[in-house]
């Protein structure tokens, strides 16, 4: 069994009368370390997927192993610790608390999980060092994704989700954004999954999954990936 | 309004729809608990003024000091501002259950027995119906008196109730109605002089119960006054106006009522002279009568021993002439014996005489010789003959003998029953004689009898005019018992000094009147004495009867025996005939054989016999010279003859002779018998005298006495005071006071308070519009943009809020309006028996209290429109920068900022970062907590009062108010109770008097104390300052004032006062002390400056006393025994008088809660309301953090110990401001005479902070689910 393992899993959503479905048998595996880039487009249940993998809902069918531990079927409580110690989570609007420095929004994630890194050592190693007493609304979109960054990785998860980290960000900075996350995949194992529409992006992922109508409908290892700089889009 | 426009406006209100209800619900509570408690004083006024009206409650009741007659009905009818007038009658007495006694009642004979109800003051009936015989009636039970009687119970008057049937015509009150009166609204009971002083239940009774020939009550409803508000100024104007008026009015008709009295007791007293005067002359008649059936008895008891003297002699003269009798009788006998034997002597030669004489022999000498032979040849043949003759005579003899015998025999029996039948004659008229004499004693006994009832008639009228004199000292003592009832701060001069001359003409009368009592008493005693002498009479009486009827049987029966005898007498004398006729027959038999054996011998002899006799005789007459012998045959037939008849005669005499010493010994017995009855009759006699000597003293003693009482009533006739009209309004009914000081206490509390809730209240309304129309900016602006004027935007914003408040206020309204007066009304339903009352929705109230908040809502969702508005739409449209994190000050502080947790170091950041949350929330809260604080410290202040006053400055306990000066060593039930440690442990004389106190800036009336001795005051008292709780010293010279008296005069230590009493008397003396107290105001003098202001000494009627009395029971007792004694007009104990207050404070309570649950109900408001704004606000943010994996408790946490701590400092913000607003409220509600504390407890700091906190947790639990219903997914959503 792969690091992390998707069988069959389905999503419904009651919408009125109506009965969507959001995941329809989905299936896929991810390997550990991975770089790992989801694309789709809108509505094809890439949230829906992201939501589910970082333990902020459960699918209605289906197993999802993490590391061999089964998340389907988790309480809410069993889903809240999965998410407090497994899962580093980078926002597409880094949603900093505004009140809280740069250091501190990253202690914020450290402060409650069981195997932290250091706090100001992370956010060295985003680069931000220098603006750790700042507060988000003195730093500009990057630093604040890359102080996301440094929230989630401060953890120490076992994956790292990101929900669109460029979507906020301009070409450039989202670009250092990427290649901070495909450094930081490569420099320190961590599996990363990025979700995103950016076709472009698949080219620096270890493995892509391309999800349609809520299906996996493909999911291939990509031989040769490219750094970010590379790629244009 | 476009479609869309009213759609997203209906959105609006929807998606908002918790901050629509809050800002409703602030509204409903702020405008509710203005309104609603704002019209809780005037609803209770006019429930009560309702209740009143309804029950046609007196507005005047004149009382007259003699009573007031029909004739004053008419006069007071007359006057034009007089609607109605019933007359009745109103007395306090005790009454007794079977279980129950000493029920302290207040009886009023108002009602007929119709069965109707009473023209005035009425009541309603609970159950039960009216009255409809004179012994039935309604009870009306206090609300304090627990006594618990019903339909059916039955109530007797206490047996130490003084000459009842004077004033009651009635001795049982039957239960037939339990009712509800007004006058009877109060707990708090009224004062009365009997019992322990305090009424605990009333009854209607139809006038006929009474037996007074007065009224004691004129109840006087005024025209026009049902329509003014009872507890207003204008009624009492009007009162007090009439009062005035109606003095002189008083003063005639008290006149008349004087002469009616005088000419009517004058009546009285020459009725009752006249029959004195008859009575006496009656009694004198008896005695009279009396005294000459003693003589009377007297004389026959002389003639009896006359008659008995006679007896006697007639006695002696026949026991002489029957020894004569004897005498003679011997003489006789002795005679005939010698006569006899002469004739025995002749007999034998007389017949041969005679038998010579038949046979034709002559009778010479010639015969004698030639006899002689011829006797010698007989006497041998008679010899043998002689000797069966012996024998025939032997038979003969015992023939005669048992013939004599039997005759013997017949005539005893004869005799005996003759002496019988005299016997039975004698018994018979001896029975009817001692009959007689038991008649006589009879009719003795019985008019000894009838003059004891005379003598008990007589002392009946001795009573009945006692009672006369006492009727008019009850109607003496009502008057004194309403002076009474008043208490005495309230007493005006003419009222003061009426009851002092009243006590002590009812003083005088009730002397009177015991002393003709207590003669009245002892001649009863003796009539006692009398009467049980004359039982014993006849019990004595009974005894001789019983004795002389049982001798009598005894003589019947003797008497009967004898018949009895008799009969068997004559039955033996029968067969004692038989036997003789047999031996009577045998003889003959015998005598036929002799016969024939003689026939021989007597032929032989024949001649012989013939002769020899004869021959012998003639011998012997020979030799005598008897010759011729024919004359001695005819002497010798004389001889016999004569004999016969002497002997017939002695036994005639013997038989008288017999008869007459029967007699004699039956004369004898009567003799000593009559002896016998009259030595009875001697002793009787004596009794008699004896008895009549008493009853000649008793009757003069009686007649003194009766003569006394005429004079003492005749000079308390020309004593009689003039009489007076006592004036009582409905002020004078503690129940109508004590409610009218509790709605005024209400009203204080009611009309400052939600004053300040109500600001609180709008404050927060208004602040969440404001920040609902700065959330709603990017709306602003697109809508600007989409092209929507801004009066359009505005009427948005307007009608929301428009909308919110509206409602708000019509329900709060609705529900204040109802609620809150309902609620405080109820609380005095504990105190106060009355309806439901009314609770009307006032429009003016509603207009004013709902305008202020709507316009409050909306000029607050205009101004910040305004605001909002004049940016351009794209501004608006981008959204606010946000805030710039900022460090705080806590952060310089190294130290303690490295010690907090992160999350805490987040939670006092967000503090400090959202400024108008802060503001908003800490006034909100600190608002609530003020309010509470000043709840519970209203509390405190008010009940500090009791137990400052009664736990710290009073050490007395017992209050006496006496009648005079040192009647507590005179009066003896004082005395005795002032001795018993038990009871009174030790108390000081003080003088009590009202005074009207002028200082430099005002005047006050108050109650002047002056202990008798200086030293001793402060054993009884604590004289300190209120602040520093230094001792203020207490000389003889010291005027010492009460605080709050003080404050009032504006006096200080050293300033002058001046004190003027009722009469005008006064003077100025200086202040040299001021004191802590909080009821009531004194001002304590010492002797000396007594005499300075008043120029004379004081006089020490009041007693105030410490008892050791533990609880209720011990206090009444103590109480009864006090007020039993005349001397004693008033008892109250420091713990009655606590209890009272406390029971108000209780009503204050409850005005507390009401406070209390609405500053809480504002608070869980205020603050679900910041809390919804904070969580709106802040909503991704939370978001986020539940992605980062924050535990649902962690999240709360994060949001709510920012609550928490906003409270907090909310709360101790609330704490001082409650401390202002506290002092602000009690200086307002604060009455005259009481001074309220001024200081809060501690423990309501800790009860305001508690409450505080714990409504926020409420909250915090209300809003948890709203924080575990955040979306994750909103973290993905663009910035707002």
């Amino acid at each position: 069994m792969e690091y992390i393992t998707f069988r069959g899993v389905c999503k419904y959503y009651q919408m009125g009368e109506q009965k969507i479905t959001a995941l329809d048998h989905m299936e896929f595996e991810i390997s550990q370390g991975e770089f790992c880039v989801i694309v789709g487009p809108s509505g094809a249940g890439k949230t829906t997927l992201l939501n589910i993998l970082g333990g902020m809902d459960s699918c209605d069918e289906g197993d999802i192993y993490l590391d061999g531990v089964r998340i389907s079927g988790c309480t809410a409580r069993q889903l809240t610790e999965y998410r407090r110690h497994d899962v580093g989570f980078v926002f597409q609007f880094y949603n900093l608390v505004q009140n809280l420095t740069a250091l501190e929004n990253v202690e914020l994630a450290s402060e409650i999980c069981a195997h932290p890194l250091d706090a100001m050592e992370t956010l060295a190693q985003v680069g931000l060092r220098d603006r750790a007493g700042n507060f988000p609304a003195q730093l500009s979109g990057g630093e604040q994704q890359r102080v996301s960054i440094a929230r989630a990785l401060a953890k120490n998860p076992k994956i790292v989700l990101c929900d669109e980290p460029t979507g906020a960000l301009d070409y450039a900075t989202g670009k250092a954004v990427l290649a901070l996350l495909q450094d930081t995949c490569r420099q320190t194992g961590k599996t990363v999954i990025v979700i995103t529409h950016n076709q472009a992006l698949t080219q620096m992922a270890d493995r892509v999954i391309k999800v349609k109508n809520g299906k996996a409908v493909q999911c291939s290892l990509n031989p040769s990936p490219i750094p970010v700089e590379q790629i244009e889009w | 309004m476009k479609r869309a426009y009213l759609k997203m406006m209906m959105r609006g209100v929807k998606g908002s729809f918790s901050r629509f209800l809050s800002i409703l619900g602030i509204v409903a509570l702020g405008s509710g608990f203005l309104a609603g408690l704002l019209a809780a004083t005037p609803d209770m006024e006019q429930g009560a003024d309702l209740f009143f009206d309804e029950m046609a409650v007196y507005d005047l009741d004149v009382k007259g000091t003699l009573g007031v007659t029909a004739q004053d009905v008419e006069a007071l009818l007359e006057r034009d501002e007089v609607e109605a007038v019933m007359p009745g009658y109103s007395t306090d007495v005790l009454l007794d259950t079977e279980e129950d006694k000493g029920i302290v009642t207040r009886l009023f004979g108002v009602l007929d027995l119709e069965g109707t109800e009473p023209a005035l003051n009425k009541v309603s009936l609970l159950e039960g119906r009216y009255p409809q015989r004179a012994d039935e009636c309604l009870l009306i039970q206090l609300p304090g008196y627990a006594g618990g009687h019903t339909l059916g119970d039955v109530f007797t008057l206490s047996p130490g109730t003084e000459n009842p049937e004077d004033t009651y015509a009635v001795s049982t009150f039957t239960v037939v109605g339990v009712a509800r009166s007004p006058l009877f609204l109060s707990v708090e009971a009224d004062r009365t002089t009997v019992g322990d002083g305090e009424i605990d239940m009333a009854l209607y009774l139809p006038k006929e119960a009474y037996a007074l020939s007065v009224y004691t009550d004129l109840y006087v409803t005024l025209a026009g006054l049902r329509e003014e508000n009872t507890f207003s100024d204008a009624y009492f104007g009007r009162i007090d106006q009439v009062t005035e008026d109606w003095e002189p009015l008083g003063k005639e008709r008290s006149a008349l009522r004087l002469d009616e009295v005088r000419r009517e007791a004058e009546e009285k007293l020459q009725d009752a002279e006249e029959e004195y005067r008859e009575k006496r002359a009656e009694a004198e008649e008896e005695l009279n009568d009396a005294a000459r059936q003693i003589a009377d008895a007297e004389q026959e008891i002389a003639d009896g021993y006359r008659e008995l003297a006679d007896g006697e002699q007639k006695i002696l003269d026949g026991e002489r002439e029957l020894a004569d009798g004897r005498r003679e009788i011997a003489d006789a006998e002795r005679e005939i014996a010698d006569g006899e034997r002469e004739l025995e002597e002749n007999a034998e030669f007389v017949q041969k005489l005679r038998d010579a004489k038949a046979e034709g022999i002559s009778l010479d000498e010639s015969l004698i010789d030639d006899y002689d032979q011829a006797v010698k040849d007989v006497a041998e043949g008679k010899e043998e003959l002689e000797k069966n003759r012996a024998k025939i005579e032997e038979g003969r003899e015992a023939l005669r003998e048992g013939q004599k015998e039997l005759d013997d025999a017949e005539s005893q029996l004869q005799s005996g029953a003759s002496s019988l039948a005299a016997g039975r004659r004698e018994f018979e008229s001896q029975k009817a004689q001692a009959e007689a004499g038991l008649e006589a004693a009879q009719a003795e006994i019985s008019a000894k009898e009838a003059e004891l009832a005379a003598g008990r008639q007589q002392l009946e009228a001795g009573k009945a005019e006692l009672a006369q004199a006492e009727a008019g000292l009850a109607a003496l003592q009502s008057s004194i018992a309403s002076l009474e009832s008043i208490p005495p701060e309230l007493l005006t001069a003419e009222q003061a000094a009426l009851l002092e001359t009243l006590r002590g003409e009812y003083a005088s009368g009730q002397a009177q009147a015991e002393a003709a009592r207590s003669q009245l008493s002892a001649a009863e005693a003796q009539i006692s004495a009398g009467e049980q002498q004359l039982a014993a009479g006849k019990a004595e009486y009974e005894q001789q009867a019983a004795a002389v009827r049982a001798q009598l049987a005894a003589a019947e029966s003797q008497i009967s025996d004898g018949e009895n005898q008799i009969s068997s007498g004559w039955a033996s004398l029968d067969s004692g005939k038989e036997l003789l006729k047999e031996k009577r027959s045998e003889f003959a038999a015998g005598v036929r054989e002799f016969k024939e054996g003689e026939q021989t011998l007597a032929d032989a002899e024949q001649e012989l016999a013939e002769n020899a006799e004869l021959i012998e005789e003639l011998r012997k007459a020979r030799d005598e010279g008897l010759f011729p012998l024919e004359d001695q045959i005819a002497k010798y037939d004389d001889g016999v003859r004569e004999i016969a008849e002497a002997k017939e005669k002695l036994e005639e005499a013997k038989r008288e002779l017999a008869d007459g010493e029967r007699e004699l010994a039956q004369a004898r017995a009567d003799l000593e018998k009559g002896r016998q009855e009259l030595l009875d009759g001697e002793a009787e006699l004596a009794d008699a005298k004896a008895e009549y000597q008493e009853g000649r003293r008793e009757a003069e003693l009686e007649f003194a006495k009766a003569e006394r009482k005429i004079n003492d009533a005749r000079e308390e006739l020309e004593d009689l005071a003039e009489p007076e009209w006592l004036m009582f309004d409905r002020r004078d009914n503690t129940g109508f006071e004590s409610y009218q000081g509790n709605v005024q206490k209400v009203e204080a509390v009611c009309k400052v308070f939600p004053v300040f809730f109500f600001l609180v209240a709008a404050l927060v309304a208004l602040t969440t519009m404001t920040r609902m129309v700065e959330e709603d900016r990017t709306q602003i602006g697109t809508m600007k943009a989409l092209g929507y004027s801004s009066g359009s935007i505005l009427a948005y914003y307007l009608l929301y809020g428009g909308v919110a408040s509206v409602l708000g206020c019509g329900i709060g309204l609705s529900i204040g309006f109802k609620l809150l007066p309902w609620v405080i009304a109820n609380a005095y339903a504990m105190m106060f028996d009355m309806p439901e009352i009314p609770t009307p929705f006032s429009w003016g109230l509603a207009l004013a209290v709902g305008l202020t908040t709507i316009l409050c809502i909306l000029a607050a969702a205009y101004f910040s429109c305004k605001n909002e508005l004049k940016e351009r739409p794209a501004s608006l449209m981008v959204p606010k920068a946000p805030k710039v994190g900022k460090r705080i000050l806590l952060e310089k502080i190294t130290p303690i900022w490295k010690r907090l947790k992160f999350t805490h170091k987040v939670t006092a950041r967000n503090l400090f970062r959202y400024k108008k949350r802060f503001f908003m929330t800490v006034v909100g809260v600190s608002g609530c907590s003020a309010l509470l604080v000043t709840g519970f410290g209203i509390r405190d202040s008010v009940g500090s009062i009791v137990s400052k006053q009664f736990g710290e400055l009073y050490d007395y306990n017992l209050t006496l108010l006496l009648e005079d000066e040192g009647v507590w060593e005179t009066d003896p039930i004082l005395k005795d109770l002032l001795a018993d440690p038990a009871q009174v442990e030790c108390f000081l004389p003080f003088a009590s008097k009202t005074c009207t106190v002028k200082g430099s800036s005002g005047e006050d009336s108050s109650t002047l104390q002056v202990p008798m001795d200086a030293e001793q005051i402060t054993d009884y008292l604590v004289l300190r300052d209120r602040k520093t709780k230094e001792p203020v010293p207490f000389s003889p010279d010291a005027v010492v004032l009460t605080e709050k008296l003080a404050e009032e005069l504006g006096v200080r230590v050293g300033d002058p006062v001046r004190l003027t009493d009722s009469g005008g008397r006064g003077g100025d003396v200086t202040v040299t002390g001021v004191i802590e107290s909080y009821i009531s105001s004194y001002v304590y003098l010492g002797e000396d400056a007594y005499r300075q202001a008043f120029g004379r000494a004081p006089v020490y009627d009041t007693l105030l006393a410490k008892s050791p009395a533990a609880d209720a029971g011990e206090r009444e007792a103590i109480s009864t025994r006090a007020l039993s004694s005349d001397k004693v007009l008033y008892s109250m104990f420091n713990e009655t008088i606590e209890d009272n207050v406390n029971n108000s404070m209780k009503s204050i309570d409850s005005i507390v809660v009401v406070i209390i649950i609405s500053a809480g109900l504002l608070s869980v408001i205020v603050l679900y309301n910041l809390t919804n704004v904070n969580i709106c606000e802040r909503e991704k943010e939370l978001a986020t953090i539940k992605v980062l994996g924050f535990f649902d408790r962690e999240v709360q946490a994060y949001i709510f110990r920012e609550t928490v701590l906003l409270s907090l400092i909310g709360t101790g913000v609330g704490l001082v401001l409650g401390i202002w607003l506290h002092q602000f409220i009690i200086k307002t509600i604060q009455v005259s005479a009481v001074m309220f504390g001024q200081d809060i407890e501690p423990l309501s700091f800790v009860y305001a902070t508690v409450i505080s906190m714990a409504f926020t947790l409420l909250v915090s639990l209300i809003m948890r689910p709203r924080i575990r219903k955040i979306d994750m997914v909103e973290s993905m959503k663009a910035t707002d």
